[in-house]
């Protein structure tokens, strides 16, 4: 039983130190990452996707003016009215 | 200031004017016969009217008197002023939503139920031909015009004028459509109350407007049930329906008559979304609106007209 977890041992730590050794030996033969040559100018962003201004509660229309109304004290109102016919 | 009140057109005029007595009484008697006898020539409520004959002519050359054709070349105009919005051969459409007699009839007996009324295709007012030589108009078979949207402002500029022939400065209201002549005596301008919509007896606001034309239009005077549903006299002609709007009336100052009541009915058709569309903000025409709560919205040259 010994001897089986010695060799066991023996192994794995071999094993680790052939891995080591064959990654690095293969990591310097593999090609070169290519250099960026893009300058930022070249560089095609995506839109960037955004949301539409949400319109104010007082205006409406940016065109319109909203007049607030107090009731009217006058005790005479003009003769001429305008509401439709 | 004299007044001089009577009933023509569906509505209350109010005709107003300072100076010589009897020149103003002799003023007040000539509108009221031009307004009388305009309202005999252009309402389509009577067969024996000019535009009821003008309207049965379709098909064929038709020799108008000149007010009417001058009329009916201001309304085509308009249509292409307003890209369409004010459309005077929408009366198919209008009879459909049961607006097939006076006003008066309709208060008194309740509007049309038959929905099978006018339901033929409305046909496009720029094919209306006018012949300036020899001053006569043709309507395509089957066309029918309405000059609601624009008679009754021309007819109180034409009558205001009248007016002024004789003594100014004056005024004449015809049911919230003025046109004011001069500045009364010592004042700076003419005060003209913008009625609530949804109680008249209310005053929103005091407009005070120099000479010029004031016009409304509203969707809750001429209204009526048909059936089940709600109907008013604005059409929209995009659609062949009664506009529906988040305004219940819009009030525009022009320097013209016919200005002020086809752009009144316009705007209440366009509605917030699209009022500005058709407005030219750097123009002289002002609007105020009122919407569903009693709020008032106004264009920005509108603030020097309104005393809130």
């Amino acid at each position: 039983m010994k001897i089986f977890q010695k060799s066991l041992r023996v192994w794995i730590a071999t094993a680790s130190v052939a891995g080591f050794f064959g990654g690095w030996v293969l990591l310097a033969h593999a090609p070169k990452p290519a250099p960026v040559i893009q300058s930022s100018s070249q560089v095609e962003l995506s839109p960037v996707p955004t949301l539409a201004p949400i319109p104010s509660i007082q205006t409406q229309n940016r065109n319109f003016q909203q007049f607030s109304v107090a009731p009217q004290t006058r005790q005479i109102m003009p003769r001429f009215r305008t509401g439709g016919s | 200031m004299d007044y001089y009140e009577f009933s023509a057109m569906n509505t209350e005029i109010v005709l107003a004017a300072e100076g010589d007595p009897q020149q103003t009484a002799l003023g007040f008697r000539n509108a009221r016969e031009f307004i009388e006898e305009s309202e005999k020539r252009f309402t389509r409520f009577s067969d024996q009217s000019e535009l009821s004959r003008l309207n049965r002519s379709a098909g064929q050359w038709f020799h108008p008197s000149e007010d009417l054709f001058q009329l009916v070349k201001l309304a085509q105009e308009y249509v292409g002023l307003t890209d369409g919005l004010f459309d005077p051969s929408i009366l198919p459409y209008l009879k459909r939503a049961g607006y097939d007699r006076s006003m008066d009839e309709i208060r008194l007996n309740g509007a049309s139920q038959d929905f099978a009324v006018g339901v033929q295709e409305k046909l496009n007012i720029k094919t209306l031909l006018l012949d300036e030589e020899t001053g006569q108009i043709w309507l395509p078979p089957g066309m029918q015009i309405d000059l609601g949207g624009i008679a009754k402002g021309w007819i109180a500029e034409r009558a205001a004028m009248l007016l002024a022939e004789k003594t100014s400065p004056c005024a004449v209201n015809a049911g919230g459509d003025l046109f004011m002549i001069g500045l009364p005596e010592g004042q700076s301008a003419w005060e003209v109350a913008l009625e609530d919509p949804r109680d008249p007896l209310k005053t929103l606001a005091i407009l005070r407007v120099g000479p010029g034309a004031v016009a409304t239009s509203s969707i809750m005077k001429r209204a009526w049930r048909q059936g089940d549903r709600q109907q008013h006299h604005l059409i929209d002609p995009r659609s062949g329906e009664p506009a529906i709007t988040d305004w219940l009336s819009v009030t525009v100052i022009a320097p013209q008559a016919a200005t002020a009541e086809v752009f009144a009915k316009v705007l209440l058709i366009a509605g917030n979304d699209q009022a500005m569309d058709i407005l030219d903000p750097e123009g002289d025409i002002a609007f105020i609106a009122v919407d569903r709560q009693g709020s008032l919205w106004g264009s920005q040259n509108s603030k020097e007209y309104i005393n809130v």
